[in-house]
Formats: C-alpha cells, sequence, structure tokens
C-alpha cells in the first residue's frame, strides 16, 4: 500500500477517531516521521502539549537495546538482536524495501541451533507467508518460502 | 604483526580472467548473540567483543592463522596501510572505539572486530575467484561458530545491524578494470543493466569511493532469500562473464577502430609515468590503469600487470610513507616527488622500450 503523501510504500498505518468520524492515515517512513513531530505553529499550548506526549507514548522502543523507530529510521540500522522482533513491523518493511522484497532467510544457518519450539513458530510464519504470496500471484517468493519450508523440515526430520 | 612486502596475493596477476578481473572478495557479516550491536555497544562491551573473538580465534585451528592488531594501539599510518591493502574499511581505521582486525599471514583473510557488526569475516584472491574466497571465508565462519553464538533470527537468517546484510551477510565483491567499456561510453548502459539485477557498480575502494583508472568494484545487494551458493553461482557463472564479454568486446571495438590511438594512448601514459618529477595519487593511478590496459592489449612485453597492480598498491600515501621513513613527506609535493621517484625507477624497463 503507497503513502497517501507521496508513492513511496507505507509502514505506518493508524486510524484515527475525531468528532465521531473515523479515518484511516498510511505513511511512509518519512512522512510519518514529519507527522509526528509536525506541531502548528499557532497550537494552543495544551494541545502542543498532549501531542508531544501522545508522540511519546505511541513511540515504541526496543527492550534490548533501547532503540526507538525514530532512531531506527534516522540511522537506519538495527541496535540489537532483539530490535528485530521490537521494531516489527517497521525494521520487516525497511528490510524488504532494502532486499529487492524478499521475506525470508534460506539457505545456511549457524549448526548450534536446534530449538524445536522456536522452528514450530518460524514454521507456522512460514506456511502463512506462502499462502500470502500465493493468494497475490507471488510465485517467485513462493518458491523461495517453500524452499525454505522444506529446508525446515529437512532440519526437523534429521534431529528427529 | 608486521605487513608482507609487496602486498597479499591477490595483486598477482593469476586466477581466471585475470585480463579483466583484478580481485576477488567475500565478505561474510556476523554478530555476537547478547551483545548490542557495535554502533550502540558501551566502550567496555565492545573491549569484550574483541577479546572474545580474539581469545577464541587464537585457542582452535579455525582461527590459529590469524595475526592481531589492536587498532586503538595502531599508529594512523599503518592503520591508512592497511585500508589501501583492502585489510579494514576506511571507516573502521578512523573509529577510536575498541575494534581489532585479524589478519593472516598471506593477507588472503581478514576479520574485522567491531566494524558495523561485531564480525566482518573477509577473504580476497586474484582473479576471478571467488569460490576460493567463499571457501576461506566460509571456514572460518563455520569453526567460529564452535566457539561463539552468532545472533540468528528464524525468519531474518543471520542478524546485522543494516538491513542490507540481513539474511546470509554475504557479500561478493568483485574488483573490475574496465577501460574499454568506459571509453567506448557503455559504462552507464552495464551499472543500469547490473542495478536491474541488484547488483552494484563502485569505485577503487568500495562504498562511497570514486572511481579511478578505471577501476571498479562489483557487489551483489541482495542477502535475503538466496542462499549463499546461489548467490556466489549467479555471480560467478552468470553475472560477471557477462560484464567480461562486454568489456572484451569493447576492447576489441576500441583497437579497431582507434589502433593509433590506443596505441598513443599507451605511450603517453608510459612516457609521464617514467618521466614526470610529481606525481598526484589520482595520476598515478590514472596512468597505471592505461598501462595495465596496454599490457592487456599486448602493448608491451616490458613489464607485466603484476608490476602495476604493486604499484597501484605502492603510489598510495601511507605505502609510501611507510617504505621511505627518511624521505621528508610533509607537503603533498614532498609526497607527490616521493612517488614520481618510485615509479620512474620501477618502471625503468619500460622507459627503455618505448624510446
Amino acid at each position: 500500500m503507497k503513502c497517501d503523501q507521496c508513492d513511496k510504500p507505507a509502514v505506518v498505518h493508524e486510524t484515527v477517531i475525531s468528532a465521531g468520524v473515523q479515518t484511516t492515515v498510511h505513511l511512509c517512513a518519512e512522512h510519518a516521521m514529519m507527522q509526528l513531530h509536525h506541531v502548528p505553529a499557532s497550537a494552543p499550548i495544551a494541545d502542543l502539549l498532549a501531542t508531544q506526549l501522545s508522540g511519546q507514548r505511541h513511540q515504541p522502543a526496543c527492550g534490548g537495546c533501547g532503540m526507538t523507530l525514530a532512531e531506527f529510521r534516522k540511522h537506519n540500522l538495527a541496535g540489537c538482536s532483539v530490535c528485530f522482533d521490537a521494531l516489527s513491523p517497521v525494521i520487516d518493511q525497511a528490510i524488504q524495501r532494502a532486499q529487492g522484497g524478499a521475506s525470508v532467510h534460506c539457505g545456511r544457518a549457524p549448526a548450534r541451533r536446534d530449538d524445536a519450539e522456536a522452528r514450530q513458530a518460524y514454521r507456522a510464519r512460514l506456511l502463512n507467508d506462502l499462502e500470502q504470496a500465493v493468494a497475490a500471484e507471488r510465485y517467485e517468493v513462493a518458491a523461495r518460502v517453500r524452499n525454505a519450508l522444506r529446508e525446515v523440515d529437512g532440519v526437523a526430520g534429521q534431529s528427529a | 604483526m608486521k605487513p608482507i612486502e609487496n602486498g597479499g596475493p591477490w595483486l598477482g596477476p593469476v586466477g581466471r580472467d585475470a585480463d579483466v578481473v583484478v580481485a576477488s572478495r567475500v565478505r561474510l557479516a556476523r554478530n555476537l548473540a547478547g551483545f548490542p550491536f557495535t554502533s550502540r555497544a558501551s566502550t567496555t562491551q565492545r573491549r569484550e567483543v574483541v577479546s572474545m573473538v580474539r581469545d577464541r580465534a587464537q585457542g582452535a585451528a579455525w582461527g590459529r592463522m590469524l595475526g592481531w592488531v589492536d587498532l586503538q594501539a595502531c599508529p594512523a599510518e599503518r592503520r591508512t596501510q592497511m585500508v589501501e591493502r583492502h585489510l579494514v574499511s576506511k571507516q573502521f581505521a578512523a573509529s577510536d572505539a575498541p575494534r581489532a582486525v585479524g589478519i593472516s599471514a598471506d593477507e588472503t583473510l581478514s576479520v574485522m572486530v567491531n566494524e558495523e557488526d561485531h564480525l566482518r569475516i573477509q577473504a580476497m584472491y586474484s582473479g576471478l575467484r571467488i569460490d576460493e574466497c567463499y571457501a576461506a571465508a566460509s571456514a572460518f565462519d563455520r569453526g567460529a561458530e564452535t566457539a561463539l553464538e552468532f545472533a540468528w533470527h528464524h525468519r531474518w537468517g543471520y542478524l546485522t545491524a543494516c538491513p542490507t546484510n540481513v539474511g546470509c551477510g554475504i557479500r561478493v565483491s568483485v574488483m573490475l578494470h574496465l577501460p574499454a567499456l568506459r571509453l567506448t561510453s557503455e559504462l552507464d548502459r552495464v551499472r543500469r543493466a547490473v542495478r536491474d539485477m541488484h547488483l552494484v557498480l563502485r569505485g577503487f575502494h568500495g562504498e562511497g569511493s570514486e572511481p579511478m583508472g578505471d577501476f571498479f568494484q562489483l557487489s551483489n545487494q541482495i542477502t535475503l532469500g538466496m542462499r549463499d551458493e546461489e548467490i556466489v553461482g549467479e555471480l560467478r557463472d552468470r553475472i560477471i562473464p557477462q560484464v567480461i564479454r562486454y568489456e572484451r568486446l569493447a576492447r576489441e571495438t576500441y583497437r579497431s577502430k582507434a589502433t593509433a590511438a590506443a596505441r598513443d594512448r599507451f605511450i603517453r601514459a608510459a612516457a609521464v609515468l617514467t618521466h614526470a618529477r610529481l606525481m598526484p595519487l589520482d595520476e598515478a593511478i590514472k596512468l597505471l590503469g592505461r598501462l595495465r590496459f596496454g599490457i592487456a592489449s599486448g602493448l608491451t612485453e616490458a613489464i607485466d600487470s603484476t608490476l602495476v597492480h604493486r604499484l597501484l598498491l605502492q603510489v598510495q600515501p601511507a605505502h609510501l610513507a611507510l617504505a621511505r621513513p627518511n624521505d621528508p613527506m610533509e607537503t603533498m609535493e614532498q609526497q607527490s616527488a616521493a612517488r614520481a621517484t618510485l615509479l620512474r625507477d620501477a618502471l625503468a624497463p619500460l622507459r627503455v622500450s618505448i624510446a
């Protein structure tokens, strides 16, 4: 989905209810940032405080290293391993944009990995990705996800 | 550890397709689980990362071949020399935080600790030898993961600070000499074509550097959703051979349409290099690039491209200063004079042959 204000992909989707009217806003990273910091010059002080406070409340931060979305957007660098889940889906979008749309790793993994629970969660996510890719007729992506699935199953089969 | 006299074996003309491909490099990015990535790590954490990686490498067969350099204790000139040899990145040499690099005795393998990622494992060989680079980097990686736990995510694979490296963390780069594609104005077409294939063509020293002497680096951009072997294979079997074919075709076209001009270009470069008294760096690289093209075109047998590759390194500022510790090198003019002397001496056989 495109940003409401430009042609870039939207990464922030916000539903606002104002005076009983519900509207949904889709913004790219840059416009979302601008929106967050934009305060009209004539705004009364109470509104200004409210805007700042709500901005802070909705600004997720990584529990691992304290990286905020704003910091991630500014430098386009993750701070630690936890960021990849804590800053999702913004970080997901950034990765997919940088990686030509690819959405899942396939191939080599550290030899010492053997946690069955994490693998099951990963498998479930892959199945979901496969379904979405097929629905969107993105067959190249679907083929890669299918390969990744085979790989997960192969690993599970070996360790069983 | 002392740097080897004439630079690493990647400077030699050995290797497939050495007329176009100068060198190949494979780099793997890895981070240690349980530590923030370098940019968020405290000084203490960075020190811990350095000693953890160095200690475990030193005590094991997979890492014992590396000699370690503590960058904080390393003089600026030696750090620049390592950048000139492509052993460390510019940013890595310039930072003042705790960091170290492990380098194998033949300088084909280097491991930067606390670059943008905790580990940047890179292997480099002359000519088109991506497989050997991958095997060397991969062997270190496989060994290291038996002693260190790497940051890993079930969806994103190996985790890296920058989204552009997530997945395999692999960057395959090939340094190409493309004088004919530039002379025939075909370079932009190649640049667009490789961009469409998610590759990037950069200057002499990689990211953010300007092309000098018609030397370029071609690297993959995508590291997610493809296996290491697919990325390596696609570059080795499909893309690089295609660029080599284009360059060779352009060389033929240029030589057949401009025989006299090609010879004149070479002789002029040789004449300036063997007579000039002052030689700025960018001019030296440009002219050495022309010599290399002349050698590949069979215009001289007085020198070979190994010598040109070695000079490409020796004319760099830190190499120049470290090789001539007694020469005054404070001003650009003094540096230029030392460079011109070096080139006149080294290329003496060429002076005789063009006379």
